[in-house]
């Protein structure tokens, strides 16, 4: 999927946003200061830059000014609004500000990802293909009929693939806020998913915390 | 409700009203006394005249003797006559019944006899005489001149007097104006410094100028606005550095907690061989330290700013060598030997505190040096050294490094475990001490901390 540079002095973090970014398919280079991430900008082409405003070297406000058209998410924990502001002013593309839930991390680089059209077209694993443009899927080559809110389902498992998601956060993500539904509508859904695609291995319940769809793409 | 007068305005007229009113009494005054001196000078002409005239008229009159009775009444009317022109009057009694009067109603005049009286509105000098001569013995004579001229100088006087006072008031007053003002221009001027100042204006200052009083004034004018000025510029710098504080510590306890949060969430959602969990585990072990760290210091910050040290007799030479030896395995690792250079040498002070100082000095010291660095600690009667042959730090890091969270280099000190907050405790704990605390360094020669008692 997407190519991502991560810009990030504190090696721990730096490490969580690339391990969390590769589960759901991105490929991820690591970089520890503002001069890195520019050289590396000028060596290679990105989808996208994460980008901590207070590096060593370049600051993120200087090397946002040297990233030619990368969008930018700026990982920070100055919250003032001035540096949001400021952020946001430079031409970046949102602005997260830590601590952040990994969820919220993932959610936001596949915003920016679609609003640049750099999100793929089409997902396979197995012998199951997802077509995120006519919004259809098939199985062994043989279409298969989903609703749209299972297709909708299916599209949040597979955007945040190997990450549980809580029945919560999937009402959230695919009914939306206003539903006056319960965890049992999603536990309906994911059934039929698992039903309709064979996946009853891959869609895995996760103890206390909900769903995963566990694929190995990296 | 009355409107408070300016200092000026009251200067001016305490000093003009009581002039002017002064000048007037002064020149009336002067007026009245002339015109009462004239007043004398004429009833003693005047006096002098009728004597002349009374003697004259005891010759003029001797004749009845010659010419009989109707002399008296002829020379009575001429001299009736020759008076008129002259408003000059006479009034002749012969044993208080008056046998002739050139007047037309003298009697009233005569029963209310003074020497200068009033007659329809106009002044006469009057005098009196009983005549001696033989025949005229049972006469007495009147003497009645007017003397209204007088009446019209003292008037005419009074004006002018008036006049010139008003015209003298007229131009003290311009000129006392004039002055005051400019004798007042000072205090004017402070008034409107005062006024900018407490507008917000704190660089308004004012000109010494005027009198010794309204010098010395100004000058403690400009003098109290430059400590408020300084007060103002410290506070705002207290505030601001406050306010980096809270920003540099809202930023270290971010990260820590940035990872803890997000490790664990990894551990959540994620599936997870045995090694990757260990590792993300191990992660968070380890940023939970950092905020412990972190915490401990602010709360031994915090601590020892609100709490009275402990004065005891505290053997300095000991503390450096137990010092040395409890950073013997960490100065080990890096190949950095510590020499302490220790004579005898006690001050009054924390003994934890102070080992609490030097622990964390010398560990900079130890950080900043390279392989084969030397860390020495010393000290002598009035103070003690942390000195290395490190890396150094340049004037303006220097400036910096007891800030709150400040870090040379950021990414190496957090690597190496530090919260940031080494320095700022020293500062603090040679600051409740009365202790002084100064860096001398030099970027890539090594850097001098020396704690003077």
């Amino acid at each position: 999927m997407a190519k991502i540079l991560i810009a990030e002095d504190e090696l721990p973090i730096n490490d969580l946003i690339k391990k969390n970014l590769r589960l759901v398919g991105h490929e991820c280079t690591q970089v520890f200061d503002g001069d890195a991430a520019v050289r590396e900008l000028e060596n290679a082409h990105y989808d996208l830059l994460i980008l901590d405003v207070m590096l060593p070297g370049q600051s993120g406000f200087e090397v946002i000014g040297q990233a030619n058209g990368t969008p930018v998410i700026f990982v920070t924990a100055k919250d003032q609004l001035s540096d949001r502001l400021r952020g946001l002013r430079l031409g970046a593309e949102d602005y997260i500000v830590k601590p952040f839930e990994i969820l919220e991390l993932v959610e936001r680089v596949h915003t920016v990802l679609r609003r640049f059209r750099t999100t793929p077209h089409a997902f396979s694993f197995d012998d199951v293909t997802v077509d995120f443009d006519s919004r259809t899927v098939s199985k062994g080559g043989k279409p298969v009929d989903l609703t749209p809110k299972e297709f909708d389902l299916l599209e949040a498992f597979v955007v945040n693939r190997n990450l549980a998601l809580s029945r919560d956060r999937l009402l959230a993500l695919v009914w939306s806020y206003g539903f006056d539904g319960d965890g049992r509508t999603v536990d309906t859904h994911v059934q039929r998913l698992r039903k309709k695609l064979g996946i009853e291995n891959r869609l895995k319940t996760v103890y206390k915390l909900g769903y995963r769809l566990e694929v190995n793409d990296g | 409700m009355v409107k408070k007068m300016k200092f000026w305005q009251i200067a001016y007229i305490v000093t003009l009203l009581p002039f002017v009113f002064c000048m007037y009494a002064g020149l009336l005054s002067l007026a009245v006394y002339t015109f009462s001196e004239q007043v004398d000078n004429r009833v003693e002409s005047c006096r002098a005249e009728f004597e002349y005239l009374a003697r004259n008229f005891e010759l003029d009159s001797r004749s009845p003797l010659e010419f009989g009775e109707g002399t008296l009444s002829y020379v009575m009317e001429a001299y009736g006559a020759y008076g008129k022109n002259d408003r000059l009057y006479f009034i002749f009694q012969k044993n208080g019944e008056t046998v002739y009067c050139s007047l037309p109603d003298g009697s009233d005049l005569i029963a209310k006899w003074e020497e200068f009286q009033r007659i329809d509105g106009d002044r006469y000098v009057i005098l009196k005489t009983d005549l001696s001569a033989e025949w005229a013995k049972e006469y007495r004579m009147y003497y009645i001149r007017y003397a209204g001229d007088l009446d019209d100088a003292f008037q005419s006087l009074i004006l002018l007097y008036i006049g010139v006072a008003t015209l003298v008031s007229a131009s003290l007053a311009a000129v006392l104006l004039f002055l005051i003002k400019k004798l007042t221009k000072p205090l004017e001027e402070l008034e409107k410094a005062s006024d900018r100042i407490a507008a917000g204006d704190l660089t308004s200052r004012v000109k010494a100028q005027g009198t010794v009083e309204t010098v010395s004034l100004a000058g403690s004018f400009n003098a109290m606005a430059d400590t408020v000025g300084a007060q103002m510029r410290e506070l705002e710098q207290n505030a601001e550095r406050k306010q980096m504080l809270v920003n540099n510590m809202a930023h270290e306890l971010r990260t820590p907690l940035t990872s803890i949060m997000g490790y664990a969430e990894y551990i959540g959602r994620a599936s997870l061989n045995e090694e990757e969990r260990i590792d993300a585990c191990m992660r968070i072990m380890s940023e939970a330290e950092r905020l412990k760290k972190i915490s401990e210091k602010l709360l031994d910050k915090a601590y020892i700013e609100h709490n009275e040290i402990k004065k005891e007799e505290v053997d300095i030479s000991a503390l450096l060598r137990d010092t040395a030896e409890r950073l013997k395995q960490k100065a080990n690792e890096k190949s950095v030997t510590i020499t302490v250079e220790a004579s005898e040498c006690t001050v009054s002070g924390d003994e934890t505190l102070l080992s609490v100082l030097f622990y964390n000095l010398t560990e900079n010291a130890i950080k900043a040096c390279g392989k084969d660095g030397r860390v020495t600690l010393s000290c002598e009667g009035s103070g003690a050294c942390v000195s290395d042959d490190g890396k150094g730090m340049t004037p303006e890091q220097l400036t910096h490094i007891t800030e709150p969270f400040y870090r040379i280099d950021k990414s190496r000190s957090r690597a190496e475990g530090g919260a940031g907050l080494g320095l700022t405790l020293c500062r603090t704990i040679a600051e409740q001490h009365g202790f002084g605390l100064d860096f001398s360094s030099q970027p890539g020669k090594g850097t001098k901390i020396t704690l003077t008692f």
